[in-house]
């Protein structure tokens, strides 16, 4: 195996975030006297990925999740340490890696939105300098991958999220990256929509060995893509290890949240716990480690007229205050922690 | 320089489907156009002169087609990276490998290049209507091309500085409305520059809004390659001068996001 892909070491960000009091003499004086604070969104990761791993880079809102990955991109100068993306610093090479990266901003549109992605596609092999040829081809190998024929004419205000995100990720394929950062790609969508996207990722990542760091706050996206999961909070990494450790020490259970057709007393299913109870309603955790999530599924579509249900993971936060309390260390106060000074 | 092509061409396909409403918005064009032309038939009538300034009436009301013409299609480049700062956008461009000032010539370029002849189209029917002339182009027709998209750079140009003020003000509407309105008077947009009062022409002469305007209109006119050279020169001048300072407040506008995020 060769070199990592990508080499973070000490890594740190720290922004000057203006500050104002509430009200109208709050804004007179921020004019005379303008107050900054300190926001220490990363504070100090080091980690590294291999050449074609499929790395979770999780945390709730605020981690500094899109912070690092900024600066992995080179859109955003550390305020201390270092880091290599494909032997290159990011910072400082931004023209030349970008010829080698791929980046899919959740929130941000590469897609022209009055024209078809055709369009954009076409601006993007230009941009990147494909070869007529190799563009070619690559689209169309990308247009059947993602199955994104159907649409690939139609103007992008008329696509579905689902359908404009894998044609959002499909353009940021075109130039054959190596590194392909993700940040928060299923953000917004619908469970159909979001599978098809980890799919597609993943396939990806099995046919090219494209390296993927991949954002999320969602632990579902890391539980079917990645063998390695680092989960950061406060700016800080509180977890870097493999999924089955994740997932053997703080997803051993599922929430299942029901509504039913009519009045039904609670199930006694050994391994699930009964958490809120109402007539139509029954919200319950399951103890994966105990029953297994099909086998309750089963049990309840059996025993009851199920007019919705819900699977969630564990919130975030839930498995960082898990993993903080195994540690034995008070939950950290650093990410957005804010150090005022005039 | 074949990706900014690209760009041009792509921001050129976008606005073209918004053709039918650009079309309706010029109808405003069409009012002004014939409000200036009774003004002027007024004015030419009531001094009883048939040149004022070197502008006989049907040249007056050719100039004011093509002052609006340029005037109304240049894109609202400055409210737009006004916004892109503001929302931190600004910050992904730099994950690209193409240079952003390219970027945003080429999308201006291209935007105004489907503007621009659905306005002049407007313009110059109301002033055929009413004047019963039309310019006829001829050999000087690159000549008055190339001052128009000098003219045009020019307008880019003052448009990007003032948007790239974000960087430090975060609003600037209330900039690009006075700047807007000093351009259009001293570049002259609806009086002739030459028709200025004294002191006033004399200001106008040393900014650079009547070369994005007036020059690039007075040629359209009347060809003179005596003026035509005059005015590359001055055009030159201020590219190179607006040039540096777009590129040097971006540079400095960027480091301020790439260390602080915006």
């Amino acid at each position: 195996m060769g070199a990592p892909a990508i080499i973070v070491e000490d890594l740190k960000k720290t922004f000057l975030v203006r500050q104002k009091e509430p009200g109208v003499w709050g804004s007179v004086k921020a004019l005379f006297h303008p107050a900054q604070a300190q926001v220490h969104a990363v504070r100090g990761v080091s980690f590294s990925v291999e050449r074609g791993e499929v790395l979770g880079f999780i945390g709730p809102n605020g981690a500094g999740k899109s912070t690092t990955i900024k600066m992995l991109t080179g859109i955003l100068h550390p305020s201390a340490g270092d880091a290599r993306v494909l032997g290159l610093c990011p910072w400082r090479d931004r023209q030349r890696l970008a010829f080698r990266i791929g980046c899919v901003f959740g929130q941000k549109s590469q897609l022209w939105y009055h024209l078809p992605p055709a369009d954009t596609f076409d601006l993007l092999a230009r941009i990147y300098e494909v070869p007529s040829a190799q563009y070619r081809r690559r689209r169309d190998w990308l247009v059947e991958l993602f199955e994104i024929g159907e649409f690939l004419r139609t103007p992008v205000r008329k696509l579905s999220l689902g359908q404009r995100m894998r044609c959002e990720i499909a353009a940021a394929l075109l130039h054959c990256p190596q590194v392909l950062f993700l940040d928060e790609p299923t953000i917004g969508l619908d469970v159909i929509a979001r599978q098809q996207i980890r799919d597609l990722i993943s396939v990806l990542n099995r046919e090219e060995g494209t390296t993927v760091f991949l954002t999320s706050h969602d632990v579902g996206d890391i539980e079917r893509l990645c063998k390695r999961v680092i989960i950061v909070n406060h700016g800080e990494v509180v977890m870097d290890d493999r999924l089955s450790t994740l997932r053997h020490r703080y997803l051993r259970h599922k929430i299942i949240d029901l509504k039913l057709a009519e009045e039904a007393p609670p199930p006694r299913v050994p391994g699930v716990e009964v958490l809120k109870s109402s007539s139509y309603g029954l919200k319950m955790r399951v103890d994966t480690a105990a029953v297994a999530i099909e086998a309750v599924v089963a049990e309840i579509m059996a025993r009851y007229r199920v007019a919705d249900i819900t699977i969630t993971d564990p919130p975030m936060e839930e498995i960082i205050a898990a993993i903080y309390r195994e540690s034995g260390c008070a939950e950290g106060g650093g990410g957005g922690e804010v150090a005022g000074h005039a | 320089m074949r990706k900014y092509l690209e760009v041009l061409r792509i921001t050129v396909r976008s606005h073209t489907v918004y053709v039918y409403d650009i079309a309706f918005n010029s109808l405003f064009m069409a009012v002004v156009m014939f409000a200036f032309l009774q003004l002027w038939r007024a004015t030419y009538g009531g001094t009883g002169q048939r040149m004022l300034g070197g502008f006989a009436f049907s040249d007056m009301v050719w100039y004011l087609v093509m002052t609006e013409t340029i005037v109304m299609s240049m894109p609202a480049l400055a409210s737009r990276i006004d916004q892109e700062i503001k929302t931190g956008d600004i910050a992904y461009s730099l994950a690209r490998p193409y240079s952003y000032l390219g970027f945003q010539y080429a999308a201006f370029l291209g935007e105004a290049a489907v503007r621009m002849p659905v306005n002049y189209l407007v313009g110059a029917s109301v002033a055929w209507l009413g004047t019963r002339t039309f310019p006829v182009p001829g050999w000087h027709l690159l000549g008055q091309a190339l001052a128009i998209w000098l003219g045009v750079t020019l307008f880019f140009l003052n448009r990007l500085v003032m948007g790239l003020i974000a960087f430090w003000t975060e609003e600037t509407s209330g900039f690009q409305l006075i700047y807007d309105r000093a351009m259009w008077i001293l570049g002259g947009l609806l009086l002739p520059v030459e028709l200025f009062p004294g002191p006033l022409r004399g200001v106008a002469e040393v900014l650079p809004f009547r070369y994005a305007i007036n020059g690039p209109a007075r040629l359209f006119v009347r060809f003179d390659v005596r003026y035509f050279l005059e005015l590359l020169e001055y055009q030159g001048v201020w590219l190179a001068v607006l040039g540096l300072a777009a590129h040097l407040l971006y540079r400095a506008g960027m480091r301020r996001v790439t260390l602080n995020g915006g």
